[in-house]
Protein backbone atom coordinates (compact mmCIF):
# COMPACT_ATOMS: atom_id res chain seq x y z
CA UNK A 1 0.00 0.00 0.00
CA UNK A 2 0.94 3.42 -1.52
CA UNK A 3 2.61 5.11 1.88
CA UNK A 4 0.63 8.24 2.91
CA UNK A 5 2.36 11.81 2.57
CA UNK A 6 3.97 12.52 6.67
CA UNK A 7 3.72 15.97 8.26
CA UNK A 8 6.54 17.93 8.38
CA UNK A 9 6.67 17.34 12.59
CA UNK A 10 6.40 13.35 11.18
CA UNK A 11 9.21 13.74 9.04
CA UNK A 12 11.58 15.53 11.46
CA UNK A 13 11.24 13.17 14.43
CA UNK A 14 12.07 10.45 12.34
CA UNK A 15 15.08 12.65 10.60
CA UNK A 16 16.48 13.28 14.49
CA UNK A 17 15.93 9.58 15.15
CA UNK A 18 18.63 8.61 12.87
CA UNK A 19 20.38 8.71 16.31
CA UNK A 20 18.68 7.41 19.04
CA UNK A 21 17.49 9.54 21.52
CA UNK A 22 15.49 10.93 24.61
CA UNK A 23 12.38 12.70 24.48
CA UNK A 24 14.31 16.18 25.29
CA UNK A 25 17.12 15.88 23.06
CA UNK A 26 14.60 15.14 20.42
CA UNK A 27 13.41 18.48 20.46
CA UNK A 28 16.06 20.09 20.61
CA UNK A 29 17.69 17.79 17.29
CA UNK A 30 14.51 18.93 15.66
CA UNK A 31 15.05 22.54 16.12
CA UNK A 32 18.79 22.18 15.27
CA UNK A 33 18.26 20.38 12.10
CA UNK A 34 15.44 22.68 10.78
CA UNK A 35 17.61 25.86 11.27
CA UNK A 36 15.38 26.78 14.27
CA UNK A 37 12.40 27.00 12.08
CA UNK A 38 10.48 23.87 13.54
CA UNK A 39 10.05 23.66 17.95
CA UNK A 40 7.79 21.41 19.39
CA UNK A 41 6.02 21.47 22.54
CA UNK A 42 6.69 18.38 24.73
CA UNK A 43 2.94 17.31 24.27
CA UNK A 44 2.62 17.54 20.56
CA UNK A 45 6.07 15.66 20.46
CA UNK A 46 5.15 12.97 22.92
CA UNK A 47 1.70 12.62 20.81
CA UNK A 48 3.26 12.06 17.50
CA UNK A 49 6.39 9.97 19.32
CA UNK A 50 3.31 7.54 20.52
CA UNK A 51 1.59 7.39 17.02
CA UNK A 52 4.92 7.07 15.06
CA UNK A 53 5.15 4.20 17.64
CA UNK A 54 1.56 2.30 17.15
CA UNK A 55 2.69 2.70 13.65
CA UNK A 56 5.94 0.55 14.26
CA UNK A 57 8.27 3.28 13.11
CA UNK A 58 10.04 4.05 15.90
CA UNK A 59 10.62 2.20 19.26
CA UNK A 60 11.27 3.01 23.01
CA UNK A 61 14.60 1.60 24.43
CA UNK A 62 15.78 1.55 27.77
CA UNK A 63 18.86 3.28 27.97
CA UNK A 64 19.42 2.99 31.55
CA UNK A 65 16.86 2.95 34.69
CA UNK A 66 16.32 7.08 34.33
CA UNK A 67 16.01 7.85 30.84
CA UNK A 68 13.56 6.02 27.83
CA UNK A 69 15.19 7.18 24.51
CA UNK A 70 13.53 6.25 20.85
CA UNK A 71 14.87 4.75 18.14
CA UNK A 72 14.26 4.11 14.01
CA UNK A 73 12.89 0.58 13.35
CA UNK A 74 13.49 -0.75 10.11
CA UNK A 75 9.82 -0.16 9.15
CA UNK A 76 10.62 3.48 10.38
CA UNK A 77 13.88 3.45 7.83
CA UNK A 78 12.11 2.55 5.14
CA UNK A 79 9.23 5.50 6.02
CA UNK A 80 11.64 7.97 6.07
CA UNK A 81 13.76 6.86 2.65
CA UNK A 82 10.31 6.93 0.96
CA UNK A 83 9.61 10.26 2.09
CA UNK A 84 12.57 11.87 1.62
CA UNK A 85 12.70 10.44 -2.02
CA UNK A 86 9.09 11.89 -2.39
CA UNK A 87 9.88 15.38 -0.96
CA UNK A 88 13.18 14.85 -3.64
CA UNK A 89 10.44 14.40 -6.56
CA UNK A 90 8.54 16.79 -5.71
CA UNK A 91 11.43 19.76 -5.83
CA UNK A 92 12.60 18.23 -9.00
CA UNK A 93 9.12 18.84 -10.81
CA UNK A 94 9.14 22.26 -9.17
CA UNK A 95 12.19 23.16 -11.06
CA UNK A 96 9.80 23.93 -13.70
CA UNK A 97 9.49 27.36 -11.63
CA UNK A 98 12.78 28.15 -13.16
CA UNK A 99 11.90 27.44 -16.70
CA UNK A 100 9.31 29.76 -16.47
CA UNK A 101 11.18 32.82 -14.47
CA UNK A 102 9.57 32.58 -11.44
CA UNK B 1 2.85 20.71 58.67
CA UNK B 2 -0.47 22.38 58.01
CA UNK B 3 -2.59 20.66 55.68
CA UNK B 4 -5.92 21.93 53.85
CA UNK B 5 -8.45 19.74 51.78
CA UNK B 6 -11.00 21.35 49.59
CA UNK B 7 -13.76 21.17 46.89
CA UNK B 8 -11.57 21.06 43.70
CA UNK B 9 -13.57 22.01 40.14
CA UNK B 10 -14.56 19.38 37.66
CA UNK B 11 -12.49 17.15 35.49
CA UNK B 12 -14.15 18.77 32.48
CA UNK B 13 -13.32 22.56 33.51
CA UNK B 14 -9.62 22.16 32.61
CA UNK B 15 -9.57 25.73 32.58
CA UNK B 16 -10.79 25.75 35.94
CA UNK B 17 -8.74 23.82 37.62
CA UNK B 18 -5.79 25.31 36.57
CA UNK B 19 -6.86 28.80 37.99
CA UNK B 20 -8.18 27.23 41.02
CA UNK B 21 -4.75 25.30 41.77
CA UNK B 22 -2.68 28.45 40.90
CA UNK B 23 -4.69 30.46 42.66
CA UNK B 24 -4.35 28.47 45.79
CA UNK B 25 -0.53 28.69 45.26
CA UNK B 26 -0.82 32.26 45.49
CA UNK B 27 -2.39 32.49 48.87
CA UNK B 28 0.00 29.67 50.09
CA UNK B 29 -1.34 26.31 49.35
CA UNK B 30 0.58 23.71 47.40
CA UNK B 31 -1.56 21.25 45.72
CA UNK B 32 0.06 17.83 46.91
CA UNK B 33 -2.74 15.57 46.09
CA UNK B 34 -5.78 15.24 44.47
CA UNK B 35 -9.20 12.76 45.21
CA UNK B 36 -12.48 12.48 43.79
CA UNK B 37 -14.02 15.55 45.11
CA UNK B 38 -11.41 17.60 47.20
CA UNK B 39 -7.72 18.05 46.52
CA UNK B 40 -5.39 17.90 49.48
CA UNK B 41 -2.74 20.67 49.96
CA UNK B 42 0.59 21.57 52.01
CA UNK B 43 1.27 25.05 53.71
CA UNK B 44 4.18 26.51 51.94
CA UNK B 45 5.41 29.83 50.93
CA UNK B 46 3.00 31.69 48.78
CA UNK B 47 4.30 31.71 44.92
CA UNK B 48 3.04 32.66 41.37
CA UNK B 49 2.66 29.01 39.67
CA UNK B 50 1.13 28.32 36.51
CA UNK B 51 -0.58 24.83 36.49
CA UNK B 52 -1.36 22.51 33.68
CA UNK B 53 -3.53 19.84 32.93
CA UNK B 54 -2.76 16.49 30.89
CA UNK B 55 -5.18 14.25 30.01
CA UNK B 56 -4.26 10.47 29.99
CA UNK B 57 -5.27 8.57 27.77
CA UNK B 58 -8.19 5.92 28.59
CA UNK B 59 -7.21 2.06 29.24
CA UNK B 60 -11.12 1.89 29.17
CA UNK B 61 -9.99 0.21 33.01
CA UNK B 62 -11.63 2.54 36.15
CA UNK B 63 -9.74 3.59 38.23
CA UNK B 64 -6.52 5.20 38.42
CA UNK B 65 -4.75 5.81 34.56
CA UNK B 66 -1.13 6.71 34.45
CA UNK B 67 0.94 8.99 32.23
CA UNK B 68 3.38 7.18 30.55
CA UNK B 69 7.12 7.30 32.34
CA UNK B 70 8.81 8.70 29.56
CA UNK B 71 5.74 11.19 29.02
CA UNK B 72 6.52 12.66 32.73
CA UNK B 73 10.62 12.64 31.89
CA UNK B 74 9.98 14.56 28.75
CA UNK B 75 7.62 17.01 30.50
CA UNK B 76 9.99 17.48 33.48
CA UNK B 77 13.28 17.75 31.03
CA UNK B 78 11.32 20.67 29.38
CA UNK B 79 10.63 22.60 33.06
CA UNK B 80 7.23 21.08 33.76
CA UNK B 81 6.92 19.71 37.45
CA UNK B 82 4.64 16.46 37.81
CA UNK B 83 2.42 17.52 40.86
CA UNK B 84 -0.38 14.44 41.10
CA UNK B 85 -3.02 12.94 39.06
CA UNK B 86 -6.22 10.96 39.79
CA UNK B 87 -8.32 9.02 37.36
CA UNK B 88 -7.52 10.68 33.41
CA UNK B 89 -6.71 14.15 35.25
CA UNK B 90 -2.61 15.08 35.74
CA UNK B 91 -1.13 17.65 37.02
CA UNK B 92 1.99 19.44 35.85
CA UNK B 93 3.44 22.78 37.81
CA UNK B 94 6.51 25.34 36.82
CA UNK B 95 6.72 29.03 37.65
CA UNK B 96 4.47 31.32 36.17
CA UNK B 97 6.87 33.55 33.62
CA UNK B 98 9.57 30.84 33.15
CA UNK B 99 9.09 30.89 30.13
CA UNK B 100 8.53 26.94 29.78
CA UNK B 101 7.06 26.36 26.83
CA UNK B 102 3.24 24.92 26.65
CA UNK B 103 2.29 21.52 26.69
CA UNK B 104 0.87 21.65 23.52
CA UNK B 105 1.20 24.18 20.13
CA UNK B 106 -0.93 22.08 18.13
CA UNK B 107 -5.14 22.00 19.04
CA UNK B 108 -5.47 19.57 17.07
CA UNK B 109 -3.71 16.88 18.29
CA UNK B 110 -4.51 18.12 21.92
CA UNK B 111 -7.97 17.49 20.90
CA UNK B 112 -7.55 13.92 20.91
CA UNK B 113 -6.44 14.11 24.44
CA UNK B 114 -9.93 14.80 25.35
CA UNK B 115 -11.39 11.96 23.69
CA UNK B 116 -10.83 9.63 27.13
CA UNK B 117 -12.38 12.44 29.19
CA UNK B 118 -15.65 12.60 26.34
CA UNK B 119 -16.20 8.99 26.60
CA UNK B 120 -16.47 8.88 30.60
CA UNK B 121 -18.63 12.29 30.52
CA UNK B 122 -21.15 9.82 28.34
CA UNK B 123 -20.90 6.92 30.75
CA UNK B 124 -21.62 9.42 33.81
CA UNK B 125 -24.34 10.42 31.61
CA UNK B 126 -26.17 7.40 30.83
CA UNK B 127 -25.36 6.66 34.10
CA UNK B 128 -27.07 9.50 36.03
CA UNK B 129 -30.27 8.61 33.42
CA UNK B 130 -30.18 4.96 34.59
CA UNK B 131 -30.19 6.20 37.84
CA UNK B 132 -32.68 8.77 37.78
CA UNK B 133 -35.00 6.58 36.10
CA UNK B 134 -35.12 3.66 38.69
CA UNK B 135 -35.02 5.94 41.60
CA UNK B 136 -38.58 7.52 39.90
CA UNK B 137 -39.52 3.69 39.25
CA UNK B 138 -38.90 2.91 42.99
CA UNK B 139 -40.65 6.11 44.17
CA UNK B 140 -44.02 5.22 41.77
CA UNK B 141 -43.87 1.71 43.18
CA UNK B 142 -43.58 2.73 46.84
CA UNK B 143 -46.51 4.98 46.15
CA UNK B 144 -48.30 1.26 44.97
CA UNK B 145 -50.20 4.12 42.96
CA UNK B 146 -51.20 6.27 45.80
CA UNK B 147 -50.51 9.59 45.47
CA UNK B 148 -52.00 10.24 48.52
CA UNK B 149 -48.93 8.83 49.99
CA UNK B 150 -47.07 11.62 48.75
CA UNK B 151 -49.37 14.29 49.45
CA UNK B 152 -48.76 13.69 53.04
CA UNK B 153 -45.10 13.19 52.84
CA UNK B 154 -45.50 16.98 50.95
CA UNK B 155 -47.19 18.36 54.15
CA UNK B 156 -44.69 16.88 56.42
CA UNK B 157 -41.81 17.57 54.85
CA UNK B 158 -42.29 20.08 51.90
CA UNK B 159 -39.23 20.41 50.85
CA UNK B 160 -38.00 16.90 50.81
CA UNK B 161 -39.35 16.00 47.79
CA UNK B 162 -38.35 19.54 46.04
CA UNK B 163 -35.19 18.38 47.06
CA UNK B 164 -34.40 14.18 46.07
CA UNK B 165 -35.68 16.46 42.51
CA UNK B 166 -33.58 19.43 42.71
CA UNK B 167 -30.42 16.58 43.77
CA UNK B 168 -31.50 14.29 40.76
CA UNK B 169 -31.93 17.61 38.80
CA UNK B 170 -28.59 19.02 39.38
CA UNK B 171 -27.20 15.66 38.89
CA UNK B 172 -28.45 14.96 35.55
CA UNK B 173 -28.17 18.64 34.29
CA UNK B 174 -24.07 18.13 35.61
CA UNK B 175 -23.59 15.06 33.78
CA UNK B 176 -25.47 16.68 30.73
CA UNK B 177 -23.29 20.20 31.00
CA UNK B 178 -20.22 17.62 30.92
CA UNK B 179 -20.87 15.88 27.59
CA UNK B 180 -21.77 19.21 25.64
CA UNK B 181 -18.79 21.47 27.51
CA UNK B 182 -16.70 18.91 26.53
CA UNK B 183 -18.01 18.30 22.91
CA UNK B 184 -17.70 21.71 22.26
CA UNK B 185 -13.60 22.18 22.97
CA UNK B 186 -13.06 19.18 20.98
CA UNK B 187 -15.16 20.64 18.07
CA UNK B 188 -13.42 24.10 18.99
CA UNK B 189 -10.05 22.40 18.73
CA UNK B 190 -10.42 19.99 15.84
CA UNK B 191 -11.05 23.42 14.22
CA UNK B 192 -7.16 24.71 15.60
CA UNK B 193 -8.77 26.98 18.28
CA UNK B 194 -6.82 26.57 21.39
CA UNK B 195 -8.15 24.90 24.24
CA UNK B 196 -10.84 27.40 25.82
CA UNK B 197 -9.91 28.16 29.75
CA UNK B 198 -12.41 30.99 29.96
CA UNK B 199 -14.52 30.43 33.32
CA UNK B 200 -17.96 29.48 32.54
CA UNK B 201 -20.42 31.34 34.13
CA UNK B 202 -23.33 30.35 32.50
CA UNK B 203 -23.44 27.14 34.35
CA UNK B 204 -21.85 29.02 37.06
CA UNK B 205 -25.01 30.58 37.33
CA UNK B 206 -27.32 27.30 37.16
CA UNK B 207 -25.13 25.31 39.05
CA UNK B 208 -25.47 28.28 41.55
CA UNK B 209 -29.25 28.11 41.15
CA UNK B 210 -29.32 24.92 42.44
CA UNK B 211 -27.13 25.32 45.36
CA UNK B 212 -29.40 27.79 46.70
CA UNK B 213 -32.32 26.03 45.92
CA UNK B 214 -31.14 23.20 47.82
CA UNK B 215 -30.13 25.34 50.91
CA UNK B 216 -33.40 26.65 51.17
CA UNK B 217 -35.07 23.36 50.94
CA UNK B 218 -31.91 22.46 53.63
CA UNK B 219 -32.92 25.31 55.78
CA UNK B 220 -36.81 24.69 55.99
CA UNK B 221 -35.78 20.67 56.66
CA UNK B 222 -33.47 22.36 59.39
CA UNK B 223 -36.00 25.02 60.89
CA UNK B 224 -38.49 22.37 60.90
CA UNK B 225 -35.67 20.17 63.14
CA UNK B 226 -34.81 22.94 65.33
CA UNK B 227 -38.77 23.67 65.97
CA UNK B 228 -39.74 19.90 67.14
CA UNK B 229 -40.75 19.37 70.75
CA UNK B 230 -41.44 16.14 72.24
CA UNK B 231 -44.08 16.66 74.97
CA UNK B 232 -45.47 13.52 77.51
CA UNK B 233 -48.72 12.43 76.84
CA UNK B 234 -50.52 14.25 79.79
CA UNK B 235 -54.28 15.85 79.31
CA UNK B 236 -54.66 19.52 78.64
CA UNK B 237 -50.77 20.14 77.29
CA UNK B 238 -50.61 18.53 73.85
CA UNK B 239 -53.11 20.44 72.44
CA UNK B 240 -55.29 18.85 70.14
CA UNK B 241 -54.54 15.45 70.63
CA UNK B 242 -55.87 12.93 72.52
CA UNK B 243 -54.78 11.19 75.92
CA UNK B 244 -55.30 7.69 76.63
CA UNK B 245 -56.23 8.97 79.87
CA UNK B 246 -59.18 10.81 78.39
CA UNK B 247 -60.49 7.76 76.99
CA UNK B 248 -60.31 6.08 80.77
CA UNK B 249 -57.48 4.47 80.05
CA UNK B 250 -55.47 5.36 83.28
CA UNK B 251 -52.53 2.08 83.27
CA UNK B 252 -48.76 2.80 83.22
CA UNK B 253 -47.45 4.34 80.29
CA UNK B 254 -45.02 2.25 79.03
CA UNK B 255 -42.45 2.14 76.10
CA UNK B 256 -43.60 0.89 72.85
CA UNK B 257 -43.28 -2.42 72.22
CA UNK B 258 -41.93 -2.75 68.35
CA UNK B 259 -39.94 0.52 67.91
CA UNK B 260 -36.85 -0.22 69.78
CA UNK B 261 -38.57 0.27 72.66
CA UNK B 262 -39.13 4.25 72.26
CA UNK B 263 -41.35 6.05 75.23
CA UNK B 264 -44.78 7.03 74.76
CA UNK B 265 -44.54 10.78 73.64
CA UNK B 266 -46.43 13.17 71.56
CA UNK B 267 -43.56 14.89 69.18
CA UNK B 268 -44.93 18.54 67.47
CA UNK B 269 -43.16 19.70 64.20
CA UNK B 270 -43.69 23.23 62.93
CA UNK B 271 -45.56 23.13 58.85
CA UNK B 272 -45.74 25.83 56.46
CA UNK B 273 -48.75 27.49 58.15
CA UNK B 274 -49.62 25.18 60.79
CA UNK B 275 -48.41 22.01 62.90
CA UNK B 276 -48.30 18.42 62.62
CA UNK B 277 -48.74 16.73 66.01
CA UNK B 278 -47.39 12.57 66.00
CA UNK B 279 -48.76 10.95 69.24
CA UNK B 280 -47.48 7.08 70.29
CA UNK B 281 -49.32 5.92 73.76
CA UNK B 282 -49.15 2.83 75.21
CA UNK B 283 -50.64 2.19 78.76
CA UNK B 284 -50.45 -0.98 80.78
CA UNK B 285 -53.20 -2.17 83.30
CA UNK B 286 -51.57 -5.29 84.55
CA UNK B 287 -51.60 -7.69 82.21
CA UNK B 288 -53.61 -5.77 79.55
CA UNK B 289 -52.59 -3.00 76.98
CA UNK B 290 -54.15 0.10 75.54
CA UNK B 291 -52.60 2.28 72.95
CA UNK B 292 -53.17 5.04 70.70
CA UNK B 293 -51.21 6.19 67.53
CA UNK B 294 -52.69 9.41 65.89
CA UNK B 295 -51.65 12.14 63.38
CA UNK B 296 -53.19 15.41 63.79
CA UNK B 297 -52.65 18.59 61.79
CA UNK B 298 -53.61 21.96 62.53
CA UNK B 299 -53.08 23.80 59.04
CA UNK B 300 -53.77 27.19 57.57
CA UNK B 301 -57.15 27.22 56.52
CA UNK B 302 -60.55 24.68 56.77
CA UNK B 303 -60.26 24.06 52.84
CA UNK B 304 -56.81 22.52 53.27
CA UNK B 305 -57.57 20.44 56.11
CA UNK B 306 -61.10 19.16 54.24
CA UNK B 307 -58.82 18.22 51.54
CA UNK B 308 -56.38 16.53 54.33
CA UNK B 309 -59.42 14.71 55.42
CA UNK B 310 -59.89 11.93 52.58
CA UNK B 311 -56.11 11.55 52.12
CA UNK B 312 -55.31 10.30 55.76
CA UNK B 313 -58.51 7.80 55.22
CA UNK B 314 -56.51 6.46 51.96
CA UNK B 315 -53.22 6.22 53.74
CA UNK B 316 -54.58 4.29 56.88
CA UNK B 317 -52.79 1.50 58.17
CA UNK B 318 -55.81 -0.23 58.99
CA UNK B 319 -58.56 1.49 56.34
CA UNK B 320 -60.62 -0.80 55.51
CA UNK B 321 -64.19 -0.93 56.67
CA UNK B 322 -63.84 2.35 56.87
CA UNK B 323 -67.85 4.19 57.09
CA UNK B 324 -68.62 7.80 57.20
CA UNK B 325 -70.03 8.71 60.78
CA UNK B 326 -72.11 12.07 62.02
CA UNK B 327 -70.09 13.09 65.53
CA UNK B 328 -71.53 16.10 66.98
CA UNK B 329 -69.21 19.04 66.87
CA UNK B 330 -67.05 17.76 63.75
CA UNK B 331 -67.54 18.96 60.10
CA UNK B 332 -66.59 15.11 58.75
CA UNK B 333 -65.98 11.76 60.24
CA UNK B 334 -64.89 8.11 59.12
CA UNK B 335 -64.90 5.34 61.56
CA UNK B 336 -62.99 1.82 60.99
CA UNK B 337 -62.49 -1.48 62.94
CA UNK B 338 -59.31 0.03 64.24
CA UNK B 339 -58.80 3.50 62.77
CA UNK B 340 -60.76 6.50 62.33
CA UNK B 341 -60.08 9.85 60.98
CA UNK B 342 -61.52 13.36 61.42
CA UNK B 343 -61.67 16.95 60.51
CA UNK B 344 -63.11 19.80 62.41
CA UNK B 345 -62.34 23.61 61.03
CA UNK B 346 -58.12 23.72 60.43
CA UNK B 347 -57.59 20.34 61.86
CA UNK B 348 -57.59 17.01 60.68
CA UNK B 349 -56.44 13.98 62.35
CA UNK B 350 -55.99 10.32 61.74
CA UNK B 351 -56.30 8.13 65.25
CA UNK B 352 -55.20 4.15 65.49
CA UNK B 353 -56.89 3.35 69.21
CA UNK B 354 -56.25 -0.50 70.52
CA UNK B 355 -58.17 -1.19 73.15
CA UNK B 356 -58.58 -4.71 75.51
CA UNK B 357 -62.33 -4.93 74.78
CA UNK B 358 -64.18 -8.55 73.86
CA UNK B 359 -64.78 -8.02 70.12
CA UNK B 360 -64.88 -5.71 66.94
CA UNK B 361 -68.11 -3.93 68.36
CA UNK B 362 -66.58 -3.01 71.61
CA UNK B 363 -63.40 -1.81 69.50
CA UNK B 364 -65.59 0.20 67.33
CA UNK B 365 -67.49 1.70 70.14
CA UNK B 366 -63.86 2.86 71.66
CA UNK B 367 -63.13 4.87 68.90
CA UNK B 368 -66.76 6.30 68.10
CA UNK B 369 -66.41 7.66 71.77
CA UNK B 370 -62.53 8.94 71.01
CA UNK B 371 -64.16 10.74 67.90
CA UNK B 372 -66.73 12.46 70.36
CA UNK B 373 -63.95 13.26 72.93
CA UNK B 374 -62.03 14.58 70.14
CA UNK B 375 -64.69 16.85 68.96
CA UNK B 376 -65.34 18.02 72.49
CA UNK B 377 -61.60 19.11 72.86
CA UNK B 378 -61.63 20.42 69.32
CA UNK B 379 -64.23 22.79 70.20
CA UNK B 380 -63.63 23.59 73.50
CA UNK B 381 -62.55 27.79 73.62
CA UNK B 382 -60.23 27.07 76.29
Amino acid sequence: MEQQPMTEAMYYVLLALLRPLHGYGLMQRISQLSGGRLTMSPGTLYGILSRLQREGLIRLEDQDARRKTYALTEDGKEALKTEYARLCRLVEDGALLKEEGL
Amino acid sequence: MKRLYWPHPNDWDIGGMERFYARMARRGWQLEKRGAFFSRFIRKEPEEVCYRVELASSSGNFGEVQLPPEQIQLYEECGWQYVTGRGLVHLFRAPAGSGEPELYDDPRQQADTLQGLRREARHQLIGACVQTAIYLLLVCLNWSGRFADMRITCLQAPTLVPLALILMGSLLAGALHQVISLGRQYRRMRLGQPLDRRPQWGWRTIQGGFWAAGAVCVAFLVWQAVGTRTLMPVAGQVGPCLVLEQLGEEGELTNLPVREGRESSIRVTPLLGGRWWHGQEIRETGSTQASLFQDVYELSSPQAAAELGPILTETATFGWAMETVEVDGLDWAVCGALEAVAVRGNKAACITLLVPVENDEEQRAALMQALTVLAEQWNDPT
